[in-house]
């Protein structure tokens, strides 16, 4: 197996609000820090992790929608940060994206038929009526109507899951080797969100490609994925095969999520209390889940651990582990 | 096609409820049907010397002659026309000006912005009714001149609006969506972002009208004007030069004077409106 994308120390910082004029002064945190991943050809790979764990930040950096603050990915072995303009054009028809957000992805003033057809537009792929046979191709593939009348609507007028469907045939219209779903059900109500999900698994049968499926719920990583990648505060804490990590978690943050208990927001006050001191920020220097860490060791205050390999393909970051 | 009917039926729906936006369009209706057609609602051909100058309105002469006995309904209803065609296409201008600028200073941001958006500040500070003088008196008066002098000044503050309209489209997540697929920054500015700030490019253009006319008129009438080209302001500049205000002839003051008024007015309502009703939709 090779890997399709190989992600080494990636890092994305943000500054912080507030703070000096002065760049050096500005506190900045980290979106994504210090991530390093192997994507391989073929996979189905999860991440996993709560609101701001930095998953959408780290599939942005992989289709370069942003620049990156330090660290590489390498797609089929070249950096995507090194591309030139017509390479990087080259290579975003074969890596495509799935949007969390069915309802701001879609260009409201634009038709159905346009939304499907700017990629290959785009990549001037052939004539209008070429254009035309693909965009019906792809619209069967997602369930949609092919009628004029639907593609003439534009995006105000269709349902939130009609819209999604949208932004996965935007995305496969292409026929693209790599896809980024990135929570493709999160915004979409619970009956919609079958719908998306059976789609979604019929289409991991139908068409083989390399898939980033992005989500919040293990449960649903587990249903899709081979592999997997739980993100805490923007790093990777503990990643693997799905069968491994479902079955014995070894970072107490994928087992919290596993028990499904809600993650809480730490309580500075415990914190304070316990050891009296009280700039504890995302950027100190202990274990990022120190504060939710169910029985954390006085040693992970000071010690931020890095991925160590604990079986063959699972890797974890914790003392403890 | 019947997505755009409906959308323009809903859009009426709210326009509608607004008194002074309906009075605006209506009184704009009026006076532009008017001045298209002029040959048809104009008594005398505007050119015609041949009435005895300084008559009173009457029933020969609704709104009474000038100095060299030309018609003033006649007369007024022809320099409609000019005020009408240097307005829009002095706003037109402006509009693209601002609107390209703009476009380019808050979707490329960085030096781009810094060096457009400096200009933009430098422009904006300068005394826009002197400079334009000056301009006009150095280029000499005329129609263009005014057009031209109004266009180098004109832009500025539309550029503000139109660039902080961007700043919001452009983040979007549709504009990321396109840059995924492989587009291009001259693709998304054109087919994603422009469109969808044309409601407000076009509330602005409207308004840019308005200020066009007045400016047009106040230029005119210090005779900076064409003329030969006769615009509601070079008529005042006319009827001032040659001792209206002196003869008491407010026949021959009065109906270009509330002719600007109201088709300013008239601009101002329906720009208002529009900003209102635009601004309301904005990301939907
Ligand atoms: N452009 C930005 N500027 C500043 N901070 C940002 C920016 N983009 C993301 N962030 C911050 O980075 C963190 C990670 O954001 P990200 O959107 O990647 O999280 P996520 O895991 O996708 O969350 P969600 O499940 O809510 O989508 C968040 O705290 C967010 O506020
Ligand atoms: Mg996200």
């Amino acid at each position: 197996m090779d890997a399709i994308y190989r992600i080494t120390d990636l890092t994305k910082s943000y500054p912080l609000p507030g703070g000096g004029l002065l760049k050096k002064n500005r506190k900045v945190f980290r979106a994504v820090d210090k991530v390093s991943l192997e994507i391989n050809s073929g996979d189905t790979f999860g991440i996993v992790g709560e609101s701001g764990s930095g998953k959408t930040t780290l599939a942005r950096l992989l289709l370069r929608l942003i620049e990156p603050t330090d660290g590489n990915v390498y797609y089929k072995g070249r950096d995507v940060f090194r591309l030139n303009r017509s390479e990087l054009k080259k290579t975003r028809k074969e890596i495509q994206m799935i949007f969390q957000d069915p309802y701001s992805s879609l260009d409201p003033r634009k038709s159905i038929f346009n939304i499907i057809a700017e990629p290959l537009k785009v990549h001037k792929t052939g004539s209008l009526s070429d254009i035309h046979t693909r965009i019906v191709e792809t619209l069967e593939l997602v369930d949609l109507p092919t009628s004029d009348d639907f593609l003439s609507k534009t995006p105000g007028e269709i349902s939130g899951g009609q819209r999604q469907r949208i932004g996965i045939a935007r995305a496969l219209v292409l026929k693209p080797e790599f896809v980024v779903a990135d929570e493709p059900v999160s915004m979409l109500d619970a009956s919609i969100k079958a719908g998306i999900i059976e789609l979604m698994t019929q289409l991991k049968k139908k068409i083989n490609l390399t898939y980033v499926f992005i989500t919040h719920e293990l449960a649903l990583a587990y249903h899709f994925c081979n592999r997997i990648a739980v993100m805490y505060l923007g790093e990777v804490v503990e990643t693997g095969n799905i069968d491994d990590v479902i079955q014995s978690p070894a970072h107490p943050y994928t087992r919290l999520l596993l028990d499904s208990i809600p993650p809480t927001e730490p309580d500075p006050d415990w914190l304070d209390k316990r050891f009296g001191k009280s700039d504890f920020s995302r950027n100190a220097e202990g274990c990022k889940f120190f504060v939710r860490c169910p029985n954390p060791k006085d040693s992970c205050l000071h010690f931020r651990p890095s991925l160590s390999e604990i079986k063959r393909g699972h890797m974890v970051a914790c003392q403890l582990g | 096609m019947r997505s755009e009917l409906r959308k323009i039926d809903r859009f009426w729906r709210v326009y509608k409820k607004r008194k002074s936006a309906v009075a605006g369009l209506i009184i704009l209706t009026v006076l532009v049907t008017i001045i298209v057609f002029a040959p048809v609602f104009s008594p005398y051909d505007p050119d015609a010397k041949d009435a005895i100058p300084f008559t009173p309105p009457g029933s020969e002469h609704l709104l009474g002659t000038n100095d060299i006995g030309v018609d003033i309904l006649s007369e007024m209803i022809y320099a409609g026309r000019v005020s009408l065609i240097v307005g829009i296409t002095a706003a037109g201008i402006v509009v693209f000006i601002g609107s390209l600028i703009g476009l380019f200073a808050g979707f490329l941001g960085g030096w781009v912005d810094e060096i457009l958006m400096r200009i933009t500040d430098i422009v904006i500070i300068l005394p826009r009714f002197p400079l334009m003088i000056v301009m006009a008196a150095y280029l000499g008066p005329g129609v263009w001149t005014i057009i031209f002098a109004y266009s180098i000044v004109g832009w500025p503050s539309l550029t503000r609006q139109i660039r902080s309209q961007i700043l919001s489209v452009k983040e979007a997540s549709f504009i990321e969506a396109s840059r995924a697929t492989g587009a291009g920054n001259i693709r998304i500015m054109f087919t994603h972002v422009l469109p969808n700030i044309q409601g407000i490019i076009i509330a602005n253009g409207v308004m840019e009208i308005m200020f066009a006319i007045l400016t047009e008129a106040g230029l005119s009438f210090l005779g900076l004007g064409d003329p030969t080209q006769k615009s509601w302001g070079v008529m005042l500049y006319f009827a001032q030069i040659q001792g209206a205000f002196l003869r008491g002839a407010w026949w021959w003051i009065f109906p270009p004077g509330i002719c600007i008024a109201l088709i300013s007015c008239s601009f101002n309502y329906i720009g208002t409106a529009l900003n209102d009703l635009f601004g309301l939709k904005l990301g939907k």
